[in-house]
């Protein structure tokens, strides 16, 4: 009796452990897109409005609207992402006190501050690694793209090495032609490209005299290879005039919207990692215009690929998460030759997240009264990087594999690390 | 060839050096345009075409750190980089035979053939040319632009040289 007993326990045990197993598999986030705004943009003039602060805290910009969330409001320079605040969530209280963008934008990538002697990869080259060739992916586009520029040495491989780096794509989607370095080359037709190809084939004499040399052989594929990129259906992915016009426009006819919607569409391709490297956060002078310029097409872009991943059942599958290195300083500096800036502010800032098991409208942490500093639940680039490997599928505390011999866990908390941990409270599981 | 070598190779032909510039940070190191990069002397200074092409970032110091087996990417930046686009394009050398084109066609070829792949074409090659010369449909200053780019994507210049 005993024994049946213990045996039906065993087998609940392992029925709970399968069905908990399927259930992680099927909610795992299998793509992630970030959108970096580069430069680091002010949590009050987005996603934390501060309007009894005063003009000295909000400038023109003091106006809040509220979202299709009860009880969450954000600045009104946002109409369109407040219309659909249920799909993302607001952490108000990130934080690392880094006032410097090369060490904060590596900090918010990598989750490590610099100079402990050695380069961590970034979370995109994690990600590829975990997710990309060998583990699921067999796509012909690199796993880790950037759309458009390299971030540089902010965002790269580190002691992973080259095969982990990200594939910066060139170009501008928002141009008639989306020039991808090495795929589209701009200034030459498909007829050329076509027959160029043919003379390289007749005039390689040497390779037809000796057609089975095994270098050769493995030129000859890596060459087959190129052109299904170059001429092949891997292309087309880039190829937005597939859009209808409908689409381009809700997206947004500039470089932001677009890029977008292209990362949308390499989401579709099964690409794991896609960052959107999106410059011109660094207001120090000329703030207010800048802000009213962009903050247009970013709500504009960001809304439309959020509502579109969900229309297309994608968001369940799909992170995206949105910020910069850090935030701007709460305070306006209206004196010369700033006239009306904000400088670089690590200790409270905001980001946002959505989908791929992320909860949406829910707002993490609280800052002070003047969106300077974290007055509730303090989240540490760590907490938030750790939490997307996690949503993943990825456990940041086991091994990183690498080929130097470093004996390395995925993402671990700092020493002395004073946190509250990963994003339980917005997390599905 | 190997990375370096291939990139010196590339650097000679479009007139301009890479010019790099050291990974850690301040104060930066510079090195100037005339200097080739098989004399740089840091592995840690590197670019993007130096790893796709399997340069080792010298931890071991063994010669099988050097990954010389072609790969799709090197594939794609040979055949359709901006960057090789606009080498052949620049190219001092090459200019000499594109003007030489109107006046001599098999000189141009000549030229062409010895700048890239240190000798003269055979008849079979000149007939192959010539037949793209007049049947590609394309303006003659593509044409001498595709005969420099399939020579720099032939076997011939990247195994043998």
């Amino acid at each position: 009796m005993k024994r049946i007993f213990l045996l039906n326990i065993m087998l609940l045990f392992v029925i709970c452990v399968s069905y908990a197993h399927s259930e992680q598999n099927k909610s795992q986030a299998k793509s992630v897109i970030q959108i970096w705004m580069w430069g680091g943009s002010s949590q009050n003039d987005t996603f934390d409005p501060k309007p009894s602060a005063g003009y000295d805290y909000c400038g023109p910009l003091d106006k809040t609207i509220l979202t299709n969330v009860p009880g969450i409001e954000i600045n009104a320079s946002l109409p369109m992402l407040a219309k659909i605040a249920d799909k993302y969530s607001i952490i108000r209280s990130m934080t690392h006190g880094i006032n410097a963008h090369e060490s904060a934008a590596y900090y918010m990538q990598t989750g490590h501050k610099p100079g402990t002697g050695l380069v961590y990869p970034s979370l995109g080259a994690i990600i590829s690694l975990f997710k990309g060739y060998g583990k699921g992916y067999n796509g012909k586009i690199p796993p880790y793209i950037v759309l458009t520029q390299s971030q540089g040495r902010f965002s790269e491989e580190g002691f992973l090495g080259p095969a982990y780096k990200a594939f910066a794509t060139g170009g501008d989607p928002s141009q008639k032609q989306f020039a991808v370095e090495g795929i589209v080359a701009p200034g030459i037709s498909d007829q050329q490209q076509i027959k160029r190809r043919e003379l390289l084939q007749k005039l390689d004499l040497l390779g037809k005299s000796i057609p089975d040399d095994p270098d050769f052989l493995l030129f000859n594929k890596a060459e087959e290879e190129a052109y299904e990129m170059i001429l092949g259906e891997t292309r087309k992915v880039f190829d937005l005039s597939e859009e209808p016009d409908e689409v381009r426009d809700r997206y947004g006819r500039n470089w932001f919207g677009q890029c977008c919607l292209v990362a949308r569409r390499l989401v579709e391709a099964g690409v794991p990692y896609i960052t959107i490297n999106y410059p011109g956060w660094d207001t120090h002078k000329q703030h207010f215009q800048t802000m009213q310029r962009k903050l247009a097409e970013f709500d504009q872009g960001l809304s439309a690929l959020i509502e579109d991943l969900s229309k297309r059942g994608l968001l369940d599958t799909t992170i995206v998460w949105c910020c910069g290195e850090f935030g701007r300083t709460p305070k306006v500096d209206w004196s010369p030759p700033w006239n009306g800036g904000r400088g670089h502010w690590g200790y409270c800032f905001s980001a946002i997240v959505a989908g791929g098991g992320f909860k949406g409208g829910c707002v993490v942490g609280e800052s002070d009264a003047k969106g300077e500093y974290v007055a509730k639940r303090p989240v540490y680039p760590e907490d938030l990087l750790r939490s997307i490997l996690r949503l993943c599928g990825i456990d940041p505390d086991e091994p990183l594999p690498n080929d130097k011999g470093l004996d390395i866990k995925v993402m671990p908390y700092p020493e002395n690390y004073s946190g509250e941990g990963e994003l339980k409270e917005i997390m599905k599981k | 060839m190997e990375a370096e070598v291939l990139l010196d190779a590339l650097c000679w032909l479009s007139g301009e050096g890479e010019g790099y510039v050291s990974q850690i940070p301040e104060p930066f190191t510079y090195i100037p345009k005339e200097n080739r990069t098989i004399a740089l002397a840091d592995g840690s200074i590197t670019s993007s075409f130096l790893m796709t092409f399997g340069r080792p970032s010298r931890d071991t110091g063994l010669d099988s750190e050097r990954n010389n087996k072609p790969t799709d990417k090197q594939r794609l930046y040979m055949l359709n980089s901006t960057d090789i686009q606009k080498k052949i394009r620049s190219s001092p050398i090459l200019r000499k035979a594109f003007s030489q084109v109107w006046k001599n066609r098999t000189e141009a070829i000549n030229t062409i053939y010895k700048v890239i792949l240190s000798r003269l074409p055979t008849q079979e090659e000149i007939s192959i040319i010539e037949e793209y010369f007049n049947n590609s449909g394309l303006r003659t200053d593509q044409v001498v632009g595709d005969i420099a780019w399939a020579l720099l994507n032939s076997k011939e210049f990247i195994f043998k040289h």
